[in-house]
C-alpha cells in the first residue's frame, strides 16, 4: 500500500510537527489541520512539548464510517513507542467532513531536530457493514468491530428501554449510568514488564473470581495474580474452549476491588495477537509477564482485595466475533457506548439522546 | 490499707497472680471505695471492647495490649518517682488512674480512627528494573524511557476511563467534549 505524506507543524521556522502519511486509496483523506495551544516548555535537561491538533478529514468513500483508527509514532523520541488514536460510534456520510482531535505530550532531549516530532497514518476504517480497510498493524479491525458491536447492542438495549417505558424510563436509566460513571473510582496504573531483583516477602497469591457468562465460548476455568499491597503481578488465567467452534483471541477483562469495596476497571487480560488456534473442547493458559501498580489520583496506593474477571471478547479463527450480552455485565463498567450516550443526556438533554438514537 | 492505683488496674485486666488477686478480692469485698474504682475500671474495659469488636484486622492487639499494661506500670511508677511526699486528696486519687490510661485510650482509639480512613498500605517494595514503564491516568496515557516520553493526554474533568491492556500497552476512553466523539486511545510499549 504506497503512502502519500503531508507534513504540517508549528511554523516554516520550527521543525514540522506532525508528518501525516494516508494511502493514496484511502477511504479518508486530510483535508487541514489546526494546531490549538501547542507550545512548548523547557523541564531540567527535557523539553516538554504539547501538541494539541485537530485534524479535519474527509469520507472519501461511498459508505458510512462507523469507525477510525490513527496511528500516531515517534521515533525520535522513544524508539519502538507507538500509540493510537481511534474515533468509534461514528456515522459519518460520504463526502462528510468529520474533526479528529489528538493530544499529544512529547518528553525529548534539549537536542535540535530537524524531522518530524511524529507521524500519524491510518490504520484502519469499520465502515458500516462491518467491512474494514486498512494496514491493521495494530490489529484495529478486530477492536474497532468488538465496539461497534457493543455499540450496537446497547443502542438497542436503550430503545427498547424507551419503547417500553417510555422517555421517563429512559431518563432514569441514563441517570443510573451517570451515577454508576460518577461513582466509579478513578485510579493511576503504572505498568511495567519487569525482571524482579529482589524477592517481595510479602506477596501472595489471589485467586480470580469469575462472572458467570452462560454463553461465552470460552470458560474461564482457573486464574490468579501474585498481590503484595497495590502491586499486582503475572495474572494468568487457564481457559476452556466451550464451544464447537476454533477460538483464535479472547480476552478476559480484569476488576480489581480495594478495602473499601470500590470495584474499578484494571484492564484485561488477553491471548495472543496471533497464532492461537484453540480447538473445540481444548484447555490454554494465558499469562502476562508483567507488574502492575496502582494508586488513587494523588498517588496512594490503593490496596488490592480482590479481583473479578469476565471473558469480555472471543474471535473465532473464521473472523467471526462474540461479545457479552448486556444483562451479564450490566452491573460492571459502563460500555463506551453507553458512556458517551450518556454524556450526550447530560450536555444536550433527553431530546439529543433521542435523535441519536434516531440516526442509527 | 486499700491495694495500689496499679494492683487495681492489673487486678480489673485479671492481670495479677492467684495470691495477690486473691487477697485484693477480699478486700474489695468489703470496700466501698474500691469497688467504686473499680466499676469505673470495668466501664473502661467495656468501652474498650466495643470499639475492639469494629477495630480493622491485621493489627496485633495481643502486643498492644502487653504494651498497655507495661505503660501502665512504668506510667504510675513513674508518676510514683516524681510525686510530692505529701498524701493525696481522695478525691484527685480516685480520678489517678483513669488520668492515667486515657490519654493510652485516646492515641489507640485515634490510631483506629486514622487507620480504617486511611489504612497504611505499604506499596510494595520490590526492585524492579524496567526497561520501559506505560503508565495511565485520568490525565492521559504515556511511556516514559531514559527521560524520553511520549503521551496522549485526555480531556481535563470526569468521565476518562484508564486501564491496561496486556503487558505492553494502556488505554484510556473517554468522550471528547468538543466533538462529542467516542475515543479510546492506546499507547504501546514494544
Amino acid at each position: 500500500m504506497a503512502a502519500s505524506g503531508q507534513v504540517v507543524g508549528f511554523s516554516s521556522a520550527r521543525p514540522p510537527a506532525w508528518k501525516i502519511n494516508f494511502p493514496p486509496d484511502s477511504p479518508v483523506v486530510l483535508v487541514s489541520a489546526e494546531w490549538n495551544d501547542s507550545r512548548t516548555e523547557p523541564r531540567g535537561g527535557a523539553l516538554v512539548l504539547d501538541i494539541d491538533s485537530v485534524l479535519s478529514l474527509k469520507n472519501a468513500s461511498q459508505r458510512r464510517i462507523r469507525g477510525l483508527t490513527l496511528l500516531v509514532l515517534s521515533q525520535e523520541v522513544t524508539a519502538g513507542g507507538k500509540a493510537s488514536v481511534s474515533a468509534q460510534s461514528l456515522d459519518i456520510r460520504p463526502g462528510e467532513t468529520f474533526p479528529m482531535h489528538i493530544q499529544l505530550r512529547l518528553l525529548r532531549p534539549l537536542l535540535p531536530s530537524a524531522g518530524p516530532l511524529a507521524q500519524v497514518s491510518l490504520d484502519g476504517v469499520l465502515f458500516d457493514d462491518l467491512t474494514f480497510y486498512g494496514p491493521n498493524q495494530l490489529n484495529s479491525r478486530r477492536a474497532m468491530t468488538v465496539w461497534e458491536m457493543e455499540a450496537r447492542r446497547d443502542r438497542q438495549y436503550f430503545k427498547s428501554v424507551l419503547a417500553a417505558k417510555g422517555p421517563d424510563g429512559l431518563k432514569r436509566e441514563m441517570q443510573q449510568t451517570l451515577a454508576r460513571l460518577a461513582d466509579s473510582p478513578h485510579f493511576e496504573v503504572q505498568v511495567a514488564r519487569a525482571r524482579r531483583t529482589t524477592a517481595v516477602a510479602e506477596e501472595k497469591p489471589l485467586q480470580f473470581a469469575f462472572l458467570e457468562i452462560p454463553d461465552s465460548p470460552i470458560e474461564p476455568v482457573s486464574g490468579v495474580a501474585n498481590i503484595a499491597g497495590n502491586e499486582a503481578r503475572a495474572p494468568q488465567v487457564s481457559v476452556r474452549n466451550r464451544s464447537r467452534r476454533t477460538v483464535s483471541y479472547f480476552e478476559i477483562g480484569w476488576i480489581i476491588k480495594d478495602q473499601q469495596g470500590r470495584q474499578f476497571l484494571a484492564g484485561s487480560v488477553h491471548a495472543p495477537e496471533a497464532g492461537m488456534r484453540l480447538a473445540p473442547g481444548a484447555s490454554t493458559q494465558v499469562s502476562e509477564n508483567a507488574q502492575l501498580q496502582f494508586s488513587s489520583e494523588p498517588g496512594r496506593p490503593v490496596a488490592i482485595n480482590g479481583m473479578t474477571g469476565f471473558v469480555s471478547q472471543v474471535e473465532f479463527s473464521d473472523g467471526a466475533i462474540w461479545i457479552p450480552n448486556r444483562s451479564a455485565i450490566q452491573d460492571l463498567v459502563p460500555s463506551p457506548e453507553e458512556q458517551r450516550l450518556a454524556d450526550l443526556y447530560r450536555k444536550k438533554g433527553l431530546a439529543a439522546l433521542l435523535n441519536e438514537l434516531n440516526r442509527f | 490499707m486499700h491495694p495500689s492505683e496499679s494492683k487495681l488496674a492489673l487486678y480489673a485486666g485479671k492481670d495479677l497472680g492467684f495470691w495477690e488477686r486473691f487477697r485484693i478480692s477480699r478486700h474489695v469485698y468489703r470496700c466501698e471505695r474500691c469497688q467504686r474504682h473499680l466499676e469505673e475500671l470495668a466501664g473502661v474495659r467495656e468501652w474498650i471492647g466495643a470499639q475492639a469488636e469494629e477495630m480493622p484486622v491485621g493489627v496485633n492487639w495481643d502486643n498492644l495490649a502487653a504494651e498497655m499494661r507495661a505503660n501502665i506500670r512504668l506510667g504510675i511508677a513513674a508518676g510514683q518517682c516524681v510525686a510530692e511526699p505529701v498524701a493525696p486528696k481522695l478525691s484527685l486519687a480516685r480520678w489517678r488512674t483513669p488520668a492515667l490510661v486515657s490519654p493510652v485510650l485516646l492515641v489507640m482509639v485515634a490510631g483506629w480512627i486514622l487507620l480504617s480512613l486511611h489504612p497504611p498500605i505499604k506499596p510494595a517494595s520490590a526492585v524492579y528494573r524496567h526497561d520501559v514503564v506505560l503508565q495511565a491516568g485520568a490525565g492521559g496515557i504515556g511511556l516514559e524511557k531514559d527521560g524520553r516520553g511520549f503521551s496522549l493526554l485526555s480531556p481535563q474533568g470526569e468521565g476518562v476511563i484508564a486501564s491496561v491492556r496486556g503487558e505492553t500497552a494502556v488505554r484510556s476512553r473517554y468522550v471528547d467534549p468538543d466533538t462529542g466523539q467516542m475515543m479510546v486511545t492506546h499507547v504501546y510499549a514494544q
